[in-house]
């Protein structure tokens, strides 16, 4: 079975990558939007696989130089991975540098000035002083 | 007639409730702070905290508001044209980021002021705000009042100097005082102190919870609900069996690794529990207050604060496990006595107004 190698460094950058975009720029105004970009890309790189497994296109259509030909068990436990990678890129972003525009993650303690939002209130209440 | 108490640092956090529960309880209240212009002047002047000033306490009926300076002793003179049954002494720097000079000024020479004037004219009850952290730390069981001082900073170290006048001047000349020592405190309003534990774990997104090993080096948390620290305020000034002594005045202490717990639990956030040797932990602490120290300076060179003051980070390494039996021995109850009740209603009134 031919697996491109990249696949899995490449899942994990574009959820760090999505990370960011979801987390500074999404989350606030289209909260649903992480669940349907992550399952479009997972949906495209499994056909990419499928396909390129199955005979029908080289992988990404790059010819067999990304490829390795691994046992097709292998093969299977690196396609199962591939939801685990995209996940673990966006921990790594949400841990560090926060899951909203609101957080700063851990990294937040090693800047002196502050550059995320302000909390809002959670509730309207009518009896605030 | 109703007994008459004058209450400083009216417009600070405590001071605030100090009047309420004052007025709640049937005293009329002589209230003294900085006027507000120089409040915000004389901050800005010294490069310290700027902490908000409420005025709602002082503005109420029944409170007569006379502005003071604690470090300008003519300003104090006509606090003293009244005759009070007890003097509540809130008013204080509290700023870990406050250079020395300062503190002592601002801290110690004001005290000194307040009480010149004061004995000049005479109270009946002196009830001065100090801090638990003026001890050294404990060594395998809860610090009692008389364990000995050793103040981890410069903040502790003027209320140190505080006590040391106050206890002086009770041997000496029999004044009337009784300190009572907070934990930290917290509460509705409070924008400085604990609340910077609740701030950053919501900017972390996480909790952090560190578990030591072996469990013997288990840290604990203090801390009293503003209410309760007011209430125990008045219970000892109405005492006189308290008169020349110390109380420790907070709810009873949970370990760090029970509050991060609630903590996740209470805001929301994902708890990452991380069992950690503690000779390890204390290499993690040096490197953590190294850090600390080095934004400390690059802040003090911007014109501005870090985010985690020195002093606080220092506090990672403490063992903060304070006793609240001998005022417990008085009498008096803690409405809050697990702190986690209080600070459930105080993160829910945080979440309300949009400061978490």
């Amino acid at each position: 079975m031919n697996i491109p190698v990249f696949d899995a460094p490449l899942l994990l950058l574009l959820g760090i990558v999505w990370g960011y975009i979801y987390a500074k720029k999404l989350v606030e105004s289209h909260p649903d939007s992480h669940f349907f970009f992550r399952h479009i890309l997972l949906l495209i790189f499994f056909v990419n696989i499928i396909l390129s497994a199955t005979g029908a296109i080289q992988p990404w259509g790059m010819g067999g130089n990304f490829a390795v030909a691994v046992n097709p068990w292998i093969g299977i436990f690196y396609v199962l991975s591939y939801p685990m990678w995209f996940w673990f890129g966006n921990e790594i972003f949400f841990l560090l540098w926060g899951k909203n525009s609101q957080e700063g993650g851990l990294t937040w303690s090693l800047t002196i000035k502050d550059t995320t939002k302000p909390f809002k209130p959670a509730w309207k209440s009518s009896e605030l002083e | 007639m109703a007994k008459l108490a004058l209450v400083t640092g009216a417009c600070g956090f405590c001071g605030g409730y100090m009047v309420n529960l004052l007025k709640q309880e049937g005293w009329d209240v002589i209230a003294t702070d900085l006027k507000r212009d120089e409040h915000r002047d004389q901050y800005l002047e010294e490069g310290a905290l700027h902490p908000l000033y409420y005025q709602g306490a002082v503005d109420k009926k029944g409170v007569k508001f006379i502005p003071a300076n604690l470090t300008k002793k003519e300003s104090l003179e006509p606090l003293f044209e009244y005759i009070y049954d007890a003097v509540f002494h809130t008013a204080s720097l509290y700023d870990y980021f406050a250079p020395w000079d300062i503190l002592y000024k601002v801290n110690v020479e004001g005290l000194k002021n307040l009480l010149d004037v004061a004995m000049k004219k005479g109270v009946k009850r002196f009830i001065h705000w100090s801090t638990c952290g003026v001890f050294a730390e404990p060594k395998g069981k809860a610090i009692t009042e008389d364990h000995p001082f050793d103040p981890p900073n410069d903040y502790c170290k003027s209320k140190a100097e505080q006590e040391k006048i106050l206890q002086k001047l009770y041997k000496e000349n029999g004044f009337p005082v009784t300190i009572v020592r907070p934990g930290p405190m917290y509460g509705l309003g409070q924008h400085y102190g604990v609340q910077h534990v609740f701030h950053t774990l919501e900017k972390y997104g996480i909790v952090p919870n560190i578990v030591w090993y072996p469990k013997k080096h288990t840290l604990m948390y203090p801390s009293v609900y503003v209410t309760d620290m007011v209430r125990a305020a008045l219970f000892v000034a109405e005492r006189e069996e308290c008169i020349g002594e110390s109380y420790n005045v907070l709810s009873d202490c949970i370990t760090q690794v029970e509050l991060m717990t609630f903590l996740a639990k209470t805001l929301g956030l994902r708890e990452i529990r991380i069992p950690v040797w503690w000779p390890v932990y204390l290499i993690f602490c040096r490197i953590a207050v190294a850090f600390a120290r080095r934004q400390d300076k690059q802040a003090r060179a911007m014109g501005t604060r870090p985010k985690q003051e020195l002093p606080m980070v220092e506090y990672i390494a403490h063992n903060h496990w304070f006793s609240n039996q001998k005022i417990k021995d008085l009498g008096f109850k803690f409405k809050f006595q697990d702190p986690r009740s209080g600070i459930f209603r105080h993160i829910g009134d945080c979440r309300e107004r949009g400061w978490l």
